[in-house]
């Protein structure tokens, strides 16, 4: 039997976990982006484990599915332009409006 | 070849994208994001038991844009050798073949099968993620583990010190070898590119903080990466053909003090230890070239 005719296993479909993701599931604080200080250095895309993080018209753009709330963004923005802000605390449930 | 200098010029295509299975402000998959910027989508990558088997996926979701391959625990190496065979045999050359493990499937499980390919020159990147501990297992000592560092098995303290991969694998005499730090990512990305371009075997060894096993918080992971390079215990270096080129010299120097108080894992090292380290490390910065 020629190598490409030997029956395949199932793989994984590219994409797959990056289309089921909901972090929010799991998240207890988001950064929040001050634009205003912001200087688009780039800096937090590279730092960020889970790429929620992204440069779109011209400014840091937050896929909320994917980011966890690690909150090394916040803590290594060079010009701390972003703060992380609570969404779960505990015993008293989810906090502040979306 | 073109080397990325600028954060600008990072491709913003993600090979290793958002929703994986790691957790929050995992270094392990923070290096393996980093890494894909520059290895590309002709990449084959074969990941023995470890944390980062898990965090990609398994054989029914993935993370991974480019084939992957879960091995056992002892031969990622040599899976890689053979993926390279048979791209050989079909007349593929555009392909980089990377095994990528943890510092157990490096350094102890899966040694024999890496220093085999490394004696072989076989034409592949082995990448070592090193977290220090057996992570995906719940933490435990390895080998490359630090001296006095407290795990669930040592929890008085590690015994004995770290074992130095980067000098056994350098009496390889690899193609390339480099070390990396997930706070430079403009420093790994540049060595993957480097190696990239390298035929033969060539070894990169990136310090990857986990929270978890060094008692941090989950934001300090960046940190940590980074203060091991500027506290002196993490050089950025790579050698081509054996000859060293330091890459990084940072900006600013801390005492190694400041690394160690910063984890949970050293709270029993004394001064007199610490100030043997800083002894040690303060020897070997005296020779490195700048
Ligand atoms: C032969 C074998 N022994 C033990 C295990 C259990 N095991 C799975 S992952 C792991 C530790 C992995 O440590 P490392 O390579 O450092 O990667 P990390 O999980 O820290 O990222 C162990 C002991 C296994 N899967 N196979
Ligand atoms: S690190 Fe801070 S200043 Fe730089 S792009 Fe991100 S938010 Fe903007
Ligand atoms: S909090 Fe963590 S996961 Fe969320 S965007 Fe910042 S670095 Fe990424
Ligand atoms: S235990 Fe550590 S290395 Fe493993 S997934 Fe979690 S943060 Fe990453
Ligand atoms: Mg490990």
């Amino acid at each position: 039997m020629a190598a490409k005719d030997l029956p395949l296993v199932p793989g994984a479909r590219p994409g797959s976990m990056a289309a089921a993701a909901a972090m929010e599931r799991i998240r207890e604080q988001r950064p929040a982006i001050d634009k205003e200080k912001c200087n688009l250095c780039r800096e937090c895309l590279l730092y960020c484990p889970d790429a929620a993080l992204a440069i779109a018209g011209g400014e840091v753009r937050l896929e909320l599915r994917f980011c966890k709330g690690c909150g090394i963004c916040a803590r290594e923005c060079p010009a701390r332009a972003i703060t992380m802000v609570p969404e779960y605390a505990g015993d008293r449930g989810l906090v502040g409006e979306e | 070849m073109e080397l990325i200098n600028s954060l600008a010029a990072v491709p913003d295509t993600e090979l290793f994208t958002g929703g994986h299975g790691g957790c929050r402000g995992c270094g392990a998959a923070l290096a393996a994001r980093q890494a894909m910027k520059a290895l590309g989508p002709r990449t084959i990558i074969t990941i023995p038991a470890s944390c980062m088997a898990t965090i990609g996926g398994s054989g029914l979701t993935t993370a991974w844009e480019i084939p992957f391959y879960h091995s056992l625990f002892e031969c990622a190496p040599a899976v890689a050798s053979g993926i390279r065979a048979a791209l050989d045999i079909q007349g593929i050359e555009d392909v980089n073949v990377v095994s990528w493990a943890g510092d157990a499937g490096t350094a102890d499980i899966g040694f024999q099968s890496l220093t085999g390919a490394a004696e072989r020159q076989e034409n592949i990147i082995h990448v070592c993620y090193d977290n220090e501990t057996y992570m995906n297992t719940g933490g435990q000592a390895g080998s490359a583990t630090p001296y006095l560092a407290a795990t669930p098995d040592t929890p008085a303290g590690k015994p004995t010190p770290r074992k130095d991969m980067l000098a056994i694998m350098a009496a390889h005499r690899p193609a390339y070898l480099a070390t990396a730090s997930v706070a430079y990512p403009l420093d790994l990305i540049q060595k993957f590119q480097r190696a990239r371009e390298i035929e033969g075997f060539r070894y990169i060894h990136i310090l990857a903080p986990c929270f978890k096993g060094w008692g941090i918080k989950e934001d300090q992971t960046v940190q940590l990466a980074r203060i091991a390079v500027e506290c002196g215990l993490w050089q950025l270096y790579e050698e081509v053909d054996g000859r060293r080129r330091v890459t990084v010299i940072p900006e600013r120097r801390l005492p190694v003090r400041e690394y160690l108080r910063l984890q949970g894992r050293f709270q029993t090292m004394d001064e007199a230890t610490i100030a043997a380290l800083q002894a040690a490390v303060d020897r070997r910065w005296q020779e490195v070239p700048s």
